[in-house]
């Protein structure tokens, strides 16, 4: 927790709105690298069909804020877990050559490590929630390269919607946000049933 | 039952028997896909192998045809039969290849055969089916997928749908070929792509499948060519052939003797002195190129650029050294090469282990650009790429300066040419002029110097250095004749241009040359010719229509002696100036044009002469035209007022005209002899011929006018009346009225009645008239110029005759026998009687009717 200890109640609200900011640009750089996905491989603008890969207990209003911000933490951190599979798959079965494509790419996993640096400082009592993929990229490798395209999209896909979701979390986060009393951390930990492991 | 079983036996034998005459011979059929790297994604070829029982006898051979045939087992669709010949020897065992238009795993493939030979056709054989992945598939799926195929393929591809799924309507799978596969037509794909992607939706759900295949060529890469830099290494270079369009892991690989190499590049160790293969694969999913290069590693050196060039200026030469990035060097014996400012250096250099070469003959404070490159000097193969390195060599001592001198306005100068870069060997800083024991510090801006003593009889002896950061120039030294007595003969520049007699020179030849209308002290140019050269200069002038002075001296040592000056222009012009004060003179009809020269600085050129143009004024023809080499001209002219246009013309053209407008006049005494001569002749012809008139004046006037008879009055009076009115310029204009009517105008106011009177009127001239009168006897009344009424002629009727009696009313036929007088200017009197008249009335009266 870098910087946990020196920030006071103002420093932590400060940081928090930073995050927020670099969050809802990160959402819109992934929204803007899907759609370049789309277009360089020539897919249909339509979402491809299935669940997001990356799964969290849900983001329930009874959670507190911190809670929130944890699951959102794990999730991105799966995102970026994710992408940095997609970039060696791809680089490996098509070509590594220089595109907008991939440069846009290369700027969002660089931004969502930020952004994932950026929300551990949110962190309260540390990580306590976990995100799991559901649906790894070797199961659908039985597809072959369309079947990596599609997973590409998929976690392209998640990128923008855990993304999104972590913006719109840190936006509404109040003008004060108090941190949370260890009782209701636990409480929450076991509401929410997914403990780290 | 042992009847029955004989029975049966016998049946059995009997069928045994039958079937053996047609019994099938096709034993041991395989039906099976070959397996590659791909073939789980679409496998294309029906391997079909089987055994023939119906083996040839030894050394014998017969020809035997096969029947095949395969469908689609779902459907039982047939979509390939062939007969295949083969020539059946000992070896009884076939193998049938067939490649299917689409991928084999999209449904099942049934395959059977039948034997035909000369004799007979055999039954067919079961079918041996290839399942499909129709079968077993639990999910969707699409062949072929991640396959590369040629530019220019025709592919179909199929989709496998879960059960009772069906494409949807926008899908490229139109047909259906089983329960669950359904393909598209043919696709064709004729550019490289690095992947493309075919959709299979499925109709009412949002999961789907597809392919992604890779359309590019077969490497097509040539020109293998191996070279060492370092004697230790082998790197080997080819040139790519175009782009296969495929990228990642379906790029294309090389191989060199084994090693996986970079995209162009590969090294090897090197093996010297001995001569090498070097085989080189590209591979892709498509095709192989194999490219090979053989030879010696030390006849392929091909040296790295000279590294660490460095180098040590002098004024006149360089030492440039370098190193080599190969550790065995020193044995090696190379050559190189230099370029000098972009020149090649007019040697090479050789030595093993070059590093260090000296380059002379350089000009002293000049910049180089200097390029290095080496070679193999035993076997050479290639230079090397280049080295440079730029320097400025130092400083060296100016070379002479080019004296000269001046006579100008009584005074002496002495004159020397600036050095240029390549004389000065530095930066020039000052000059030194020593006259005698005296010397003169001057600054470089000046190369005109004074030398006036005051003297200028005795020779002087000058000498001029030029100084820069290295030191004095070696000094010139030119003796300057005493300033000349006489004036110096100058001739016209001829077409001997630039030639002069030999003279005894001992230092050549110097010719010098200034404009000569604008002469300066410092105008001056000159050129020193050796003696050795022909006595001949040429020079090119700029100035074209200038003209200019050329002296040639004779150096004769160190003093110049003035062999011969000319004047002359390189090239003429027409001349800018036009003649000055044109003027005339008349003398009589000649008259004589003169004028002054143009302006020597505007002839531009030696005139030739001048051209008059002569107009009438008003006229734009001329009326003549005289060329004349004199500034005068002498023309005979008519009078009248003349318009000159005057040119002067050099070799290069006319001049501009100047005018002159002349009156030609006439002498007054010529003008009044003409007059008079003139008025003399017509008075003497008007003489003459009043003389004549005045004599045959008689003929004349019968011949123009001949005598009117008189009138013969009998004594009777007229009934007419005559009114006469005065008329201008002495005429009277009189009318004779004759009495028509019976009444009389009511009034005497009354316009006189000329509706009733006819009249007839004569104008007479009034002297005539008058006189007429005065001659008449019938009219010897005087009539006023008024009119007269009715009334006022009766009165006058009463008397006409003068002393006749007042005839009476009734003796009508005397009155008619009255002769009438003329109605117009003669009427003779015989002609003109009027016999029947008849007055009825005292104051008027009528005639009657014949």
């Amino acid at each position: 927790m870098a910087g946990r200890g020196t920030n006071g109640r103002h420093g932590l609200r400060g940081h928090a709105g930073r995050t927020a900011a670099l969050a809802r640009l990160l959402h819109k750089e992934c929204i803007q690298l899907l759609e370049s996905y789309r277009n360089s491989e020539s897919l249909p603008s339509s979402p491809v069909a299935g669940d997001y890969l990356v799964s969290t207990p849900p983001l329930v209003p009874q959670l507190s804020d911190a809670e929130k911000i944890s699951i959102l933490h794990a999730a991105l951190k799966e995102c970026l877990r994710l992408l940095e599979d997609v970039i060696t798959r791809e680089d490996a079965e098509f070509s590594d050559e220089d595109s907008e494509y991939r440069r846009k790419r290369k700027t969002v996993r660089d931004r969502l490590g930020h952004l994932l640096a950026s929300t551990e400082q949110l962190l309260v009592d540390g990580q306590k929630f976990e995100a799991e993929v559901k649906e790894e990229l070797d199961g659908q490798a039985a597809s072959g390269s369309f079947g990596l395209k599609m997973w590409i999209v998929r976690v392209l896909q998640d990128l923008v919607h855990w993304t999104g979701q972590t913006s719109d979390t840190l936006r509404s986060l109040p003008a004060e946000m108090v941190k949370a009393p260890k009782t209701m951390s636990r409480r929450t930990r076991r509401g929410a049933g997914k403990i780290r492991k | 039952m042992s009847v029955w079983l004989l029975c049966a036996l016998l049946f059995s034998l009997i069928c045994q028997t039958e079937q053996d005459g047609r019994s099938l011979p096709i034993k041991e059929v395989e039906v099976y896909v070959e397996k590659t790297n791909t073939s789980d994604l679409g496998a294309w070829v029906l391997n079909v192998k089987w055994r023939d029982e119906l083996k040839a006898g030894n050394n014998e051979s017969r020809k035997v045809s096969y029947d095949v045939e395969v469908y689609y087992t779902e459907q039982m669709w047939s979509v390939h039969s062939e007969t295949i010949h083969v020539t059946q020897g000992n070896t009884a065992l076939h193998h049938w290849k067939w490649t299917s238009p689409i991928p084999l795993q999209c449904t099942s493939h049934s395959v059977r055969l039948r034997r035909r030979d000369q004799y007979h056709i055999s039954e067919w054989t079961p079918l041996y089916t290839y399942k499909g992945e129709d079968l077993s598939a639990t999910r969707i799926k699409v062949f072929p997928r991640d396959q590369v195929f040629m530019v220019g393929s025709n592919i179909t591809f199929c989709c496998i749908l879960e059960k009772e799924n069906v494409p949807s309507s926008d899908s490229e799978f139109v047909k259906r070929i089983s329960n669950r596969t359904y393909i598209t037509k043919s696709l064709h794909f004729d550019s490289p792509s690095s992947n493309s992607d075919i959709r299979c939706d499925v109709n009412g759900s949002s999961y789907s499948g597809g392919s992604t295949v890779f359309i590019g060529y077969p490497p097509d890469d040539h020109s293998l060519t191996c070279v060492t830099r370092n004697l230790t290494s082998v790197e080997c270079r080819w040139e790519m052939g175009r782009d296969t369009g495929l990228r990642g892991v379906r790029r294309t690989i090389y191989t060199l003797n084994g090693r996986v190499c970079e995209i162009n590049k590969c090294v090897l160790p090197a093996v010297p002195n001995q001569v090498t293969n070097w085989t080189l694969i590209a591979k892709n999913d498509l095709g192989v190129k194999t490219l090979t290069d053989t030879a010696d590693p030390t006849h392929r050196v091909l040296l790295r650029a000279p590294s660490k060039l460095s180098h040590t200026a002098h004024a006149r030469s360089v030492t440039l050294e370098w190193s080599w990035d190969m550790t065995n060097c020193t044995s090696f014996p190379m050559i190189c090469r230099v370029m000098l400012n972009g020149s090649f250096y007019n040697k090479t250099f050789s030595g093993k282990g070059l590093s260090s070469i000296v380059l002379d003959h350089l000009q002293p404070f000049a910049n180089y650009t200097v390029n290095v490159s080496c070679g193999s000097d035993e076997h050479f193969y290639k230079w090397s790429e280049w080295s440079n390195i730029t320097f400025t060599t130092k400083e060296d001592i100016p070379e002479a300066v080019d004296v000269w001198f001046k006579y100008f306005n009584q005074n002496t100068y002495v004159l020397w040419k600036p050095l240029n870069q390549q004389q000065s060997h530095g930066i020039i800083t000052q000059y030194e002029l020593t006259k005698g024991k005296r010397r003169e510090i001057i600054g470089i801006n000046t190369l005109c110097y004074n030398v006036t003593t005051g003297n200028e009889r005795s020779d002087q002896n000058i000498t001029v250095s030029a100084k820069n950061s290295a030191g004095l120039s070696l000094p010139t030294t030119i003796i300057i004749p005493g300033y000349p007595d006489n004036e110096v003969h100058i001739s016209r520049i001829s077409s001997r241009n630039g030639e002069w007699e030999y003279f005894n020179s001992t230092c050549g030849y110097v010719v010098e040359w200034f404009p000569t209308y604008t002469e300066k002290q410092c105008t001056v140019q000159w050129k020193k010719i050796p003696e050795s050269e022909h006595a001949t200069w040429y020079h090119t002038w700029k100035q074209n229509g200038e003209k200019y002075t050329v002296s040639v001296y004779a150096c004769n040592e160190n003093k110049p002696v003035l062999l011969q000056r000319s004047e002359g222009y390189a090239i003429e012009q027409k001349p800018s100036g036009r003649v000055q004060d044109l003027k005339g003179k008349q003398n009589g009809r000649n008259l004589e044009l003169y004028w002054n020269e143009v302006p020597l600085q505007q002839q531009k050129g030696f005139i030739q002469g001048y051209k008059v143009i002569t107009f009438l004024s008003g006229s734009k023809t001329p009326v003549n035209t005289t060329v004349t080499k004199e500034p005068r001209v002498n023309l005979i002219l008519d009078p009248g007022t003349y318009t000159f246009h005057v040119s002067a013309f050099t070799s290069g053209g006319y001049g501009g005209n100047a005018t002159l407008i002349f009156n030609m006049e006439i002498k007054i005494f010529q003008m009044i002899v003409t007059t008079v001569v003139g008025c003399s002749a017509a008075t003497l012809v008007f003489i003459i011929i009043t003389v004549l008139c005045y004599r045959k004046r008689k003929w004349l006037k019968k011949l123009l006018y001949p005598d009117i008879p008189k009138p013969k009055l009998a004594g009777k009076w007229t009934t007419k009346g005559m009114y006469c009115t005065q008329m201008t310029e002495g005429y009277m204009k009189c009318e004779i009225q004759e009495v028509h009517g019976s009444e009389c105008p009511a009034t005497a106011e009354s316009t006189h009645g000329l509706d009733l009177i006819s009249s007839n009127s004569t104008l007479f001239p009034a002297k005539h008239f008058y006189q007429n009168i005065s001659e008449s006897p019938a009219d010897v009344s005087y009539y006023p110029p008024l009119l007269l009424c009715a009334q006022k002629l009766t009165s006058i009727i009463e008397n006409p005759s003068y002393n006749m009696t007042i005839p009476e009313l009734d003796n009508v036929a005397q009155i008619s026998e009255l002769t009438l007088e003329m109605q117009d200017s003669y009427l003779p009197a015989p002609n003109f009687v009027q016999k029947d008249f008849v007055v009825k009335d005292s104051t008027c009266y009528k005639p009657q009717s014949a």
